[in-house]
């Protein structure tokens, strides 16, 4: 590797993608409150999911704080881009819930005007990148990254295996790539290569069909949004399948992009912002969320107690919180747990720790079970078929007594019954 | 660093290997505290999960010399919770973190040393009728320690006009000695005695040499303190104290939060702005539709709290009677009108909030603490102080992004003020020694013309109070003495008070 010497053009070429966030990343004060405060009046217990795990160490930078102060270290010169930094700065699942507590973000009444700019998951993600260009990836993460372009899925699988779900459904799913339609359902990689998790795209599908919406998918086309290489610092993998992927919404003149995985919705709403226009991009609970209101009649109650995990993709990094609770409070009875919206502890899987660190993404999970526990619900259920595969083996391991489910399952029973 | 790295795996035998690391990046973590002036970055550092593990540590620290810097939340505002130069082992405390007994009988709560106050505060919540620990720590209690904040003598989390500093509700401690051994301090030094319920009662009130020592005396493991059922009523107020001449505002707020304090009515929290900070919070539209208000003078906040409605009542009549002798307008109810005592109370949820101004100046910004406690009637001497220094640093403050020294006031109990605040600057580190330079000037200003009594001592603040002659011989001679005896070997906290470099002083 060529040396960069440690020249103030030096530090700025190597932390080029850190740059754009500059001002952010210098914000911290190294308050510190992001690691444990507790505020019950804002609902806050406990801030960091890492931390909060005995997985890790838990030395300052396994959470923000520590994390900040080494990119204060890059951006001097007393540090070196490394993979001791690399292994440090990963282990976090990107969840936002530091950003929401910074400087006590949470004021009805009162502005700090740091909430204008901390901005964590960019800065963190941004020198994930950083290093990743470096030559400092987490070795797990890189065969994901290398599938993503070759396969056009993280999974390492033939993307053929894409249309495998839609063998299970008794009705014409159009192909989008090759029929004129408006709305294109994204199903995502999860939902379409994990056998477990295919119901996701099935109960989509079908909610669709019962509320005649006209739609299509792009099937064994469908091309991943490139989320986990945006994530995990492959910049070059996430430019190479956006390109592709904005390419066919183009060919396809499709005009709304609905999605049942929070993590395509959030890539597609937040990082192609940039790269498509004129195309809406809606979570499906939003997009169902008002068709359900204009067919209030034909949703029954379920006679069931659920709790909502909020996806950190769809919450707190779009701030999507009402639609999913509109209709569980409509089909269900919902009970909170006592980290929701803005303060909902992470199911563990982002950020490519699941991928990276699956020991720590594990237990961020057996967490969040022992918070959907405590409410006594029969159902956790959430929107996200990421989140569903974590949580769902936190309670094959833990054989607790939930059961999980994403929110397409109750609406499609809701609709039947 | 050599040397350092030799005890490496004796502390890897003591602790485990998961909890000790000699990695840069994760050294480098622990090399600032809140500002980025002062910088020290360890060889090692270390989470010990036990008392017993803590005195191991020290006890290899006088076999071997390294030198042992203790750390809580790692909130401290002048640099106390980091080495003085490079090197050595920083213990980490906060992987002691366990409530230990809660006696709701005699209201005391004991804890490992290494948990949060808001977290300590969370858990009281929850038992029996709910209680908190009075004085909610410092003001930085969402991240700093028992262990931190009880090292500094630290005030400003709320309740403090009620209740005091932290300290003044420490009934007991566990201290790992810096030569290793594990002593009691208070009724619980007694080994016949099983709770922790007094400092006093046998012999000098030894908690007394650890309570405010910034880690020279030893390291905190256990703490023992009062507790308090949370008050079920609460009522609060804002007003505004404008008058043509800004130094009569000050002196009327003085003598308003006299009468208050002296009166010994009951009162949660009160808070002073100037009109400076006033006009500031309304300038960068802090508060929600506060600037739309006509607040031009400074303003005067209150909580207060009852068991009953009736008690209450009684507290706040005598409270605002006080306040209208003042001739002083009562801002509407609203917080958008300028209640900021409801949002402090109501929905802030009482928890000090100076230190979240620290982000209002810029994106790029550090702070530098000058906390102190003053006599409630010395208020206007320290405004007049504060402008002094501005004027004759102007320039060199405008060489520093336009920097100045600010501060806010609240009341502590019994009857002083806590002046909290200090200077603010650009992180640039090109600037450092100038930012050094300034900040030790405002301190010397402090101490010298009107005998501050600082808390957070940290690094330079204790130096401060060295190099200007504030100590008499007799007295600093005396805390080498106390030092010496307890390390002989100067291992914890080298160099804070210069102490350690010092012990050839006495014999």
């Amino acid at each position: 590797m060529t040396e960069i010497k440690n020249t103030r053009e030096g530090i700025e070429s190597r932390l080029k993608n850190l740059m754009q966030y500059k001002e952010a990343a210098l914000a911290c004060v190294h308050c510190g409150q992001c690691r444990v405060a507790n505020w019950p009046e804002k609902g806050f217990f406990y801030v960091c999911p890492v931390y909060k795990t005995e997985a890790t160490p838990k030395f300052e930078p396994y959470f923000a704080r520590g994390k900040n102060m080494i990119l204060k270290g890059l951006f001097w010169g007393d540090l070196e881009l490394s993979q001791d930094i690399s292994d440090l700065i990963f282990q976090c699942t990107l969840c936002g819930a530091c950003l929401e507590f910074c400087h006590n973000s949470h004021n009805e009444s009162v502005k700090f005007k740091t909430q204008d700019w901390v901005d964590h998951v960019n800065v963190f993600e941004s020198l994930r990148a950083d290093l990743v260009e470096a030559g400092y990836p987490i070795e797990a993460q890189v065969p994901m990254n290398r599938a993503l372009v070759e396969l056009l899925n993280p999974y390492e699988r033939d993307n053929k295996e894409k249309v495998k779900w839609i063998d299970k459904v008794d009705f014409k799913v159009k192909d989008a790539s090759q029929e004129n339609v408006e709305i294109l359902y994204f199903v995502g990689c999860t939902a379409a290569l994990t056998p477990q998790i295919e119901n996701v795209a099935i109960n989509t599908v079908k909610i669709l069909n019962e509320l005649n919406v006209d739609f299509g998918v792009f099937g064994e086309k469908e091309v991943c949004c490139g989320s986990v290489a945006l994530r995990t610092g492959d910049r070059k993998a996430f430019e190479e399948v956006a390109g592709k992927n904005v390419k066919m919404f183009e060919k396809s003149g499709i005009k709304k992009i609905i999605t049942s995985c929070a993590g395509c919705y959030r890539t597609l709403k937040m990082d192609y912002k940039d790269k498509i226009n004129d195309i809406e991009i809606l979570h499906t609970v939003e997009f169902l969320a008002d068709l359900i209101q204009k067919n209030q009649s034909k949703l029954k109650k379920l006679g069931i107690k659920t709790t909502y995990h909020d996806p950190c993709h769809l919450g707190r990094h779009v701030g999507v919180y009402e639609e999913p609770r509109v209709i569980l409070n409509r089909i269900s009875d919902l009970i909170e747990m006592k980290t929701n919206r803005e303060t909902a502890m992470c199911c563990g899987a982002g950020g490519g720790v699941k991928k990276g660190f699956p020991e720590l993404s594990i237990e961020m999970a057996k967490n969040r079970i022992e918070d959907a526990l405590q409410t006594g619900a029969e159902y956790l259920v959430s929107t996200c078929p990421f989140c569903y595969r974590n949580l769902s083996d936190a309670i094959d391991l833990t054989n607790s007594d939930i059961k999980m489910i994403d929110l397409t399952e109750l609406i499609l029973k809701a609709l039947n019954s | 660093m050599e040397q350092t790295q030799k005890v490496y795996e004796k502390i890897e035998d003591i602790v485990g290997t998961k909890y000790v690391s000699d990695s840069k990046p994760v050294c480098y973590s622990y090399s600032m505290n809140c500002d980025t002036v002062l910088q020290g970055i360890p060889d090692v550092v270390v989470r010990p999960g036990t008392s017993e593990e803590v005195a191991n540590i020290l006890s290899l620290a006088n076999e071997t010399g390294i030198k042992i810097i203790p750390r809580g939340g790692g909130a401290d505002l002048t640099g106390g919770a980091k080495p003085i130069g490079n090197g050595g082992v920083v213990i980490d405390l906060t992987r002691m973190n366990s409530i230990l007994d809660i006696d709701e009988e005699n209201l005391i709560v004991t804890t490992e040393a290494g948990i949060s106050w808001s977290e300590l505060c969370e858990q009281l919540s929850k038992v029996g009728i709910g209680y908190y620990t009075g004085t909610t720590g410092p003001g930085s209690g969402f991240s700093a320690t028992i262990g931190g904040g009880l090292s500094n003598n630290s005030v400003g989390g709320g309740g403090a006009a009620m209740y005091g500093a932290v300290t003044e509700q420490c009934v007991g401690l566990e201290v790992a000695l810096p030569t290793g051994e594990l002593i009691y301090t208070g009724s619980k030094a007694n080994t016949f005695c099983n709770k922790p319920f007094t400092r006093f009662g046998l012999g000098p009130d030894y908690s007394g040499l650890f309570l405010g020592d910034v880690g020279l005396h030893g390291i905190k493991t256990k703490a023992s303190f009062r507790l308090y059922p949370i008050p079920e009523y609460a009522a609060y107020n804002t007003y505004e104290i404008r008058n043509t001449s800004e130094i009569k505002e000050y002196v009327k707020a003085t003598n308003l939060m006299m009468k208050w304090q002296n009166s010994k009515v009951p009162i949660h929290d009160f808070y002073y702005y100037t009109r400076k900070y006033a006009a500031y919070l309304k300038g960068v539209r802090l508060v929600q539709g506060w600037a739309n208000q006509k607040i031009k003078g400074s303003v005067i906040f209150y909580t207060t709290v009852g068991n009953t409605q009736k008690e209450l009542d009684h507290r706040v009549e005598r409270i605002e009677k006080m306040a209208k002798e003042m001739e002083i307008r009562e801002l509407g109810p609203s917080v958008e009108e300028g209640n900021l005592a409801k949002w402090f109370y109501n929905e802030n949820g009482r928890w000090q909030w100076a230190h979240i101004y620290w982000g209002l100046v810029g994106p790029d910004t550090t702070s530098c603490g000058t906390c102190l406690k003053c006599r409630t009637n010395q208020l206007p001497q320290y405004v007049e102080l504060y402008e002094e220094f501005n004027k004759i640093n102007s320039k060199k403050l405008l060489s520093l992004g336009n920097a100045s020294a600010d501060f806010v006031v609240f009341g502590v109990y019994p009857n002083y003020l806590d002046v909290t605040g200090g200077l603010s600057f650009t992180t640039n580190r090109e600037n450092r020694a100038l930012q050094e330079e300034l900040w030790k000037d405002l301190l010397t200003m402090q101490i010298k013309e009107l005998g501050a009594v600082h808390y957070w001592m940290g690094e330079i603040i204790g130096r401060v109070l060295v190099d200007s002659g504030a100590l008499t011989e007799e007295y600093y001679n005396f805390m080498v003495t106390i030092k010496k005896a307890l390390d002989p070997n100067g291992v914890m906290s080298p160099g804070k008070f210069y102490l350690t470099e010092n012990y050839n002083m006495v014999k």
